[in-house]
């Protein structure tokens, strides 16, 4: 007699065949004592399993500090939100302005060619100052992020610090933009 | 279940459907209610954190226990490693031990469990084979869900319960249940 696969008696004990294959399996089990020890010890062990506590109680103030910092954590995302429309208006600024830099000394003017070429449209991305808001910017924004993914575990949620993150950041936006808007 | 907007009935409706079965389950993985306690609510958190990009068409039971599973998987890393124990030497593994020595934080957590012997039972399983046993029973996943939530081939998560449930089912004959 052919004994169905071992891995089709564990869908089977849990119930997790389809009725046609099930009907199939317990035609066989009529008929074969090896499998139906095999069946009853599988079941066995679900039976064993659901011994257990299912849903175990959570202490309440264990319960009450979740949803506290559950509220602070989705109070956070509108901001995170925001953060990342301002910041692409930002990083496609940024990348004109690179771009256009970039045109400029690949293929400079004709005119320009027998004079030394003027350098006043590259000062602001070679800017050290620009650059460290740039990078400041786009660090506290992949906190944010990070924070509202759940990839920085090691960082407590805190509905504060994002706050006074984004002020921050916020300034730094202004600011630069007054600076490429000069 | 609503959940998407992540406002705070959501936020309510997760954690009374997640909260303690999450918990049970991490308390089962790490052996230690502390330790599970601070993974059940990074886990919860995590999930807060994503509400705003929930497709309610995607699993996202299975998703939640995923991360607990991964932040369970972390802490258990991390931890030195202890000396392997043989399952036939009569010695209990370190969480069998932790599962019996460490009060948990609620009596309710033990109140149901009929037979010591079915925590040791799961505790001296395989991680990997416990991990597919408790998503089943504290997920209520379906093997094809544990399979995406392990990373692991549906084969190879039937093969790992089929093992688990054998190894219960023997060391808990059916005149003991």
């Amino acid at each position: 007699m052919n004994c169905p696969n071992k891995t089709d008696w564990v869908l089977y004990a849990s119930g997790e065949l389809p009725p046609a294959r099930r009907q199939v399996l317990e035609t066989h089990l009529a008929g074969c004592g090896a499998c139906r020890r095999e069946a009853q010890g599988l079941a066995r062990g679900l039976a064993a399993l659901a011994t257990l506590e299912r849903e175990p109680a959570v202490r309440p103030q264990v319960m009450e500090t979740l949803r506290t910092r559950a509220r602070e954590a989705t109070l956070a995302l509108p901001m995170v939100a925001s953060l990342w429309r301002r910041y692409r208006w930002v990083a496609a600024a940024a990348a004109i302005v690179v771009l256009a830099v970039g045109l400029a000394i690949v293929m400079p003017p004709a005119a320009q060619l027998p004079t030394p070429r003027p350098q006043p449209v590259t000062a602001w991305v070679t800017d050290a100052h620009l650059q460290e808001e740039l990078a400041e910017i786009t660090a506290g924004i992949e906190m944010l992020e990070a924070r509202s993914n759940g990839k920085a575990p090691d960082v407590a949620p805190d509905a504060d610090a994002d706050e006074q993150l984004y002020n921050e950041l916020e300034f730094f936006f202004d600011q630069l933009r007054a600076e490429v808007d000069a | 279940m609503t959940t998407g907007t992540g406002d705070s009935s959501d936020i309510e409706t997760l954690l009374v459907t997640f909260a303690p079965r999450v918990y049970g389950l991490l308390f089962r993985l790490v052996g230690r209610p502390d330790v599970a306690e601070d993974l059940m609510q990074e886990t919860m958190l995590r999930a807060f954190r994503s509400l705003g990009t929930y497709r309610p068409e995607g699993k996202f039971r299975a998703w939640v226990f995923r991360i607990a599973v991964n932040l369970a998987r972390d802490w258990i890393r991390r931890q030195p490693r202890e000396p392997s124990v043989s399952l036939d030497d009569g010695e209990d593994p370190p969480v069998a031990v932790s599962l019996r020595t460490i009060a948990p934080p609620d009596a309710s957590m033990g109140r149901r469990e009929g037979s010591k012997r079915v925590e040791t039972a799961i505790a001296r399983l395989s991680e990997a084979d416990r991990e597919v046993l408790l998503l089943r029973y504290y997920g209520d996943l379906a093997f094809k869900d544990i399979a995406r939530t392990t990373g692991e081939p549906l084969g190879t998560v039937l093969a790992r319960a089929h093992r688990a449930l054998k190894k219960l089912g023997e060391l808990l004959p059916e005149g003991e249940l």
